[in-house]
C-alpha cells in the first residue's frame, strides 16, 4: 500500500477570522465574546501524548485527541481532515487533505481513524512528534464508508458503508479488512455495547435498527431490531416510520441506547412533517424504554372550563412544540450528567436532553442557539449553520460543534450562562450563490422556505427518506400541503388521506433544465423549489409562490442543488456482469420499449407526463383524477427504494414483477430476463 | 323596552371611554391590590376535586379525602427561583434530590391521608408551573396553570394513579385549573403524565398546548426517577 507521508499546509491568516455568537437559551443575547487565544505564535502540531482511552468510540465529524490537545473536523466539503490545537487558536489550525471526502473522525491514542466515502476506505493515521499526522495505512472498504464505532478494546472498528448498505470491520493491528456484511439501506451511524460482542447501526431511512452479533468474531449476524419512533405521539395502533437516522449513541453503563431520529406521522398540532424525537432501546432484551401508549386511559379533565374538545378517537397526546429541534444530526454524552446533546441541523441550534428521560426528546432541558437568527434578506444563519459534528471537552463543560453550512467550529460553554464563539475555517468551496443555497438547504426555520424541516429533513444529503408523504388540503388554507401521514395533523380526519408521493432522490438527477415536479409542471427546478416551499409546511402560501420573497431563495437553492449536492459514488473500473448486460440490451431494446421514455441522453428521462394505467389505491390514500405522471430519471435507483409515486413497490424486482405492462412491455420476459432488466437497473 | 342592565352597559362604557388610560391603570391597580390583601388572609379552603373515571381497572379520586386538598398560599418554586430568592428564604428542596438521597423502600403502604399530605415536605420541580410533595412511597405534583384542561397517564401502568384537576379557590371565585396526579414510586415503574391545556398565549393558536410532562422510571439496577418538565 502506498504510503504517504501527508504534507500539512497550514491555514491560518488566510482563513477567516474567528467570528463570534452570542449565549442563547432560545433567544440569543447580542453579547459579542472573544475567542480564547494563546499567546504561543508558531502553530506547532500537537505531539503525541501518553496513552489514554479513546474520548468517545463513536466516530463523529469531530472529535477530541485522546490526548486532549487538538480537536480533528472531518470537513467533507473540503475533502480535508482539520486540525485544531487546544485551547482553539485561530493561528493554530492546519488542513490535511485526503484522499476522498472525508464522513467522521474517531480518535485513539497515538492514531486517528478518518472514513472516506468515495472510495470507500478507512486512512488510519498516526501522530508523530516530528512529522505530524503521518499516513499509516488505507483500508478499502465498500464505498460510501461513512459511520465508525470502536471495540471497547479497541482492536477493530466497525465502519458504515451508506450508499452500498454494508457494515465491515477493520482490525487495527493489521490493519486488515476482516468481514464485510450486508445490511438494510442507508446505514449510518453504530454503536458497540460494552461487551464488545453486539452492534447496533441506525438508517437514514426506516425506523428499525440493525443488531449485528458476533462483530467481535468471523461469522456475524444481522438482524432487525424494532423501536418504535416517538410512541408517545403515535397514532393509536400505527408504528410510525423514521428517517434521519444518523447516529446512535449509548449510556456509559451500556444499558440505554438513544436514537436520535426523525419520526414521520408524529401526531400533534401543526406536526405536518411529525416530530424530532430520540427514542431509547433498553440493551438488555432489545425494548423500547418508552411504555405503550394509553388510548383512552386515565385521565380527569377541567369539565367546566374545558376550551376545547379532548381527541376521544387518539387518546391523550403530547402537544409539545415539534419545532423545539429539527433534523438530528449528531450526538454527544455528558456523563456527568448524564445529559445528551444533540447537534440540531435545521435550526442551528445544540439541543440539551436529560439522557434518564423515557422520552428524552420530548421536553428539552435547553436549546443553544448557535446563530443570529436573521441575516437581515432571509432567514439564514449568519454565524453557525447546518451543525453536523458534536465533540465534547474532557471536563465536559465545553462543547465544540461544526457547522457545515458556514464552515464554522462553534465553542460552547456549557455551564453557567451558555456562550458561544468560534472559528470560521474556510470559504464554502462552491460558488456564492451555491452557498446561500446550501444554508437554505438546510434550514428550517426561515418562514419563507420552510414550515418548519428544512430540505435535508427529507433529502437528507440529497437522497431521500424512503418515506411516501400525503398531498391533502391545508385546513388553514385549502392549499395541496404534504403531511408525513393523515393521522399526522391534529384537525385532519381520516377521510383526508391525500394522494400518495414518494419523496424523489435529487442528487445525481438534477442536471436537466427541466421540466419538473410529478406532472413535468415546473419548468425550471426553481420554480419547482417554490412550489415546494408552499406545499412543505402546515398553512401553504401558494399566493406567494410567484413573488419576488420566493425567487430570492429559490434561484440559489437551485444552484446549490446542482453544484453541491454529491451523487452517490460509482465505480468506474466495475466491469458488468453478465446479467447486467443482458439487462441492457433488453432496456434498449424495442421489445421492452423502456428506452423510448427512460432516454439514456437525458439522465434516463424524456421529461415528458405520461398517461399511466392506475395503480391500486394504497390503503391510507385517495385516488387521483390525473394519472400522467413525468417520467422519473433512473438515475441511482439501486439505492432509493421504495418505488413508483405512491412507494408501492418496495423493490425493483417487485417493479418489475408487477409491472404488467403499465410501463413499456416486460410480462413477456422470462423471469431470467426479469432479473437481468433489474440487475441492469441497479447500475444505473 | 330596555331593561336596566341594557341601559347602564353602554353608560359605563362610555364612562369607561372618557377616561385617560392612566386613570383606569391606577384604578384597577387599587382593585387588585385590595383582592390581593383579601386573599393573604384569607383562610385555605378545601376543593372538591372535579375527576371522570375512563379505565375500568383504574381507581380515580373521586372524594376530598382520595385527593387532598390543594394549600393555595403554597408558592410554586422552580429552581431557578429559589436560587434567585433572598438569603433569608430557604431554598425549596427538589424532588429529585429528596428521591436520590432517600429512595422508598420496597412496602407498599396505603395512599397517604390528608393529614399526612398537609404534613408532608413541600418541594420542588424542574417546571415552573408544578410543584410536588411526598409521603413514604407516594408522590403528588400539583401543576397549577390558567389554560389546563386535563390530566392524564398517556402510558405505562395506571394501577394506584389518582388524579384530579380541580380549580384553585381564590377569594373573588375560582382561580386557575391545578392538575393534580398522585401515585406510588415503586421499583419497575415506567409511567408518562401529561398536563394538557390549550395555547392562549398572545399569539397562540387556541389549539392544544402541553403544558407539563410527568416521567417516572424506576428500573432494576438503578434508583428512581421522577423528572416534571
Amino acid at each position: 500500500m502506498r504510503r504517504l507521508a501527508l504534507v500539512l499546509s497550514l491555514c491560518s491568516a488566510a482563513l477567516a477570522a474567528c467570528g463570534t455568537r452570542a449565549p442563547s437559551d432560545g433567544s440569543p443575547a447580542e453579547v459579542e465574546q472573544a475567542v480564547p487565544t494563546s499567546a504561543s505564535a508558531p502553530p506547532a502540531l500537537p505531539a503525541a501524548g501518553p496513552p489514554a482511552p479513546a474520548p468517545v468510540r463513536e466516530g463523529n465529524v469531530v472529535a477530541r485527541a485522546a490526548e486532549n490537545d487538538a480537536l480533528f473536523v472531518a470537513d467533507e466539503d473540503h475533502a480535508v481532515l482539520r486540525l485544531l490545537a487546544l485551547p482553539l487558536d485561530v493561528r493554530r489550525q492546519r488542513e490535511i487533505a485526503l484522499p476522498g471526502r472525508p464522513a467522521q473522525v474517531l480518535a485513539l491514542a497515538g492514531k486517528i481513524l478518518v472514513t472516506i466515502r468515495d472510495p470507500g476506505m478507512l486512512l488510519v493515521l498516526r501522530r508523530d512528534g516530528e512529522a505530524g499526522l503521518v499516513e499509516e495505512a488505507r483500508v478499502a472498504l465498500p464505498a460510501d464508508a461513512w459511520g465508525m464505532a470502536l471495540a471497547p478494546d479497541e482492536s477493530r472498528v466497525l465502519i458504515t458503508s451508506a450508499w452500498t448498505h454494508q457494515v465491515s470491520a477493520v482490525d487495527l493491528a493489521s490493519p486488515k479488512l476482516a468481514w464485510s456484511l450486508d445490511v438494510r439501506r442507508e446505514p449510518r451511524g453504530m454503536v458497540i455495547a460494552t461487551d464488545g460482542r453486539t452492534a447496533y447501526v441506525s438508517h437514514l431511512a426506516g425506523a428499525a435498527l440493525t443488531r449485528i452479533e458476533d462483530v467481535s468474531g468471523d461469522a456475524p449476524a444481522a438482524r432487525e431490531v424494532v423501536l418504535p419512533p416517538s410512541p408517545l405521539r403515535a397514532p393509536p395502533g400505527v408504528t410510525l416510520s423514521a428517517s434521519l437516522g444518523y447516529t446512535l449513541a449509548l449510556s456509559p453503563d451500556g444499558s440505554r441506547l438513544f436514537a436520535p431520529r426523525h419520526a414521520l406521522g408524529a401526531m400533534g398540532q401543526r406536526f405536518w412533517y411529525g416530530a424530532p424525537t430520540v427514542d431509547v432501546l433498553l440493551t438488555h432484551g432489545d425494548q423500547p424504554l418508552v411504555p405503550k401508549r394509553h388510548i383512552g386511559g386515565l385521565v380527569a379533565r377541567a369539565s367546566e372550563y374545558q376550551l376545547g374538545p379532548v381527541d376521544q378517537t387518539h387518546g391523550q397526546i403530547p402537544f409539545v412544540d415539534p419545532a423545539r429541534f429539527a433534523q438530528p444530526r449528531a450526538v454527544a454524552y455528558r456523563k456527568g450528567k448524564q445529559r445528551l446533546l444533540v447537534a440540531s441541523e435545521g435550526d442551528d441550534m445544540l439541543v440539551e436532553l436529560d439522557a434518564r428521560d423515557l422520552d428524552p426528546g420530548l421536553a428539552p432541558l435547553r436549546q443553544i442557539s448557535l446563530t443570529q437568527r436573521q441575516d437581515g434578506r432571509m432567514g439564514i444563519a449568519t454565524f453557525c449553520a447546518a451543525p453536523s459534528g458534536v465533540a465534547l471537552s474532557p471536563d465536559e463543560a465545553t462543547a465544540f460543534v461544526f457547522c457545515r453550512g458556514s464552515y464554522v467550529l462553534a465553542s460552547v460553554a456549557l455551564d453557567g450562562p451558555s456562550s458561544v464563539a468560534g472559528l470560521t475555517l474556510a470559504k464554502d468551496p462552491v460558488s456564492e450563490e451555491a452557498s446561500i443555497g446550501r444554508r437554505i438547504f438546510y434550514n428550517a426555520w426561515d418562514d419563507t422556505t420552510s414550515g418548519g424541516l428544512g430540505c435535508a429533513g427529507c433529502h437528507p444529503e440529497g437522497r431521500d427518506d424512503g418515506h411516501t408523504w400525503h398531498e391533502v388540503e391545508s385546513p388553514v388554507t385549502q392549499k395541496p400541503i404534504f403531511v408525513a401521514s393523515a393521522h399526522a395533523v391534529s384537525g385532519l380526519s381520516g377521510a383526508a388521506a391525500g394522494i400518495p408521493r414518494q419523496t424523489p432522490m435529487l442528487a445525481g438527477r438534477l442536471a436537466a433544465a427541466g421540466p419538473y415536479g410529478w406532472k413535468a409542471q415546473n419548468p425550471t427546478l426553481a420554480a419547482r423549489a417554490m412550489e415546494g416551499f408552499s406545499l412543505h409546511r402546515w398553512d401553504g402560501h401558494a399566493d406567494e409562490v410567484e413573488n419576488a420573497t420566493t425567487r430570492m431563495r429559490s434561484v440559489p437553492l437551485a444552484v446549490f442543488l446542482r453544484e453541491g449536492l454529491v451523487p452517490p459514488p460509482r465505480d468506474p473500473a466495475r466491469q458488468a456482469a453478465e446479467a447486467e448486460l443482458r439487462g441492457r440490451e433488453l432496456f434498449f431494446s424495442d421489445s421492452t420499449q423502456c428506452a423510448s421514455c427512460h432516454d439514456a441522453g437525458r439522465d434516463y428521462t424524456d421529461r415528458v407526463a405520461h398517461p399511466l394505467r392506475p395503480l391500486p389505491t394504497r390503503q391510507g390514500f385517495v385516488d387521483e383524477d390525473d394519472t400522467a405522471f413525468k417520467t422519473p430519471s433512473l438515475l441511482f435507483l439501486s439505492g432509493s427504494a421504495p418505488y413508483m409515486h405512491d412507494g408501492s413497490s418496495p423493490t425493483l424486482e417487485a417493479l418489475i414483477e408487477n409491472n404488467q405492462d403499465r410501463m413499456g412491455r416486460t410480462s413477456h420476459l422470462s423471469r431470467q430476463d426479469r432479473a437481468a432488466l433489474v440487475a441492469f437497473l441497479k447500475t444505473l | 323596552m330596555n331593561d336596566a342592565n341594557d341601559l347602564l352597559r353602554p353608560r359605563l362604557g362610555a364612562s369607561l371611554r372618557r377616561q385617560s388610560p392612566l386613570v383606569l391603570v391606577s384604578a384597577l391597580g387599587v382593585v387588585f391590590f385590595a383582592l390581593m390583601v383579601r386573599a393573604a388572609h384569607a383562610p385555605p379552603r378545601p376543593l372538591a376535586p372535579v375527576t371522570r373515571e375512563l379505565g375500568a381497572s383504574v381507581r380515580v379520586a373521586d372524594s376530598r379525602e382520595d385527593v387532598p386538598p390543594v394549600t393555595e398560599s403554597t408558592p410554586v418554586t422552580s429552581a431557578s427561583a429559589s436560587a434567585s430568592a433572598s438569603p433569608a428564604t430557604p431554598p425549596v428542596p427538589r424532588l429529585a434530590d429528596r428521591l436520590a438521597a432517600d429512595p422508598p423502600s420496597a412496602e407498599h403502604t396505603p395512599l397517604p391521608t390528608v393529614a399526612e399530605w398537609r404534613a408532608a415536605e413541600k418541594l420542588a420541580t424542574d417546571a415552573s408551573i408544578c410543584s410536588a410533595s411526598r409521603v413514604r412511597e407516594w408522590v403528588r405534583i400539583a401543576c397549577e396553570s390558567f389554560s389546563a384542561q386535563n390530566v392524564s397517564v398517556v402510558a405505562g401502568n395506571a394501577e394506584h394513579v389518582h388524579l384530579a384537576i380541580p380549580r384553585k379557590r381564590e377569594t373573588w371565585g375560582e382561580g386557575s385549573p391545578i392538575a393534580i396526579s398522585v401515585f406510588p414510586v415503586r421499583s419497575g415503574d415506567r409511567r408518562v403524565l401529561i398536563v394538557n391545556g390549550s395555547d392562549t398565549s398572545r399569539y397562540g393558536s387556541g389549539g392544544p398546548q402541553t403544558e407539563a410532562v410527568i416521567t417516572e422510571t424506576w428500573l432494576e439496577g438503578e434508583g428512581p426517577s421522577i423528572l416534571v418538565r
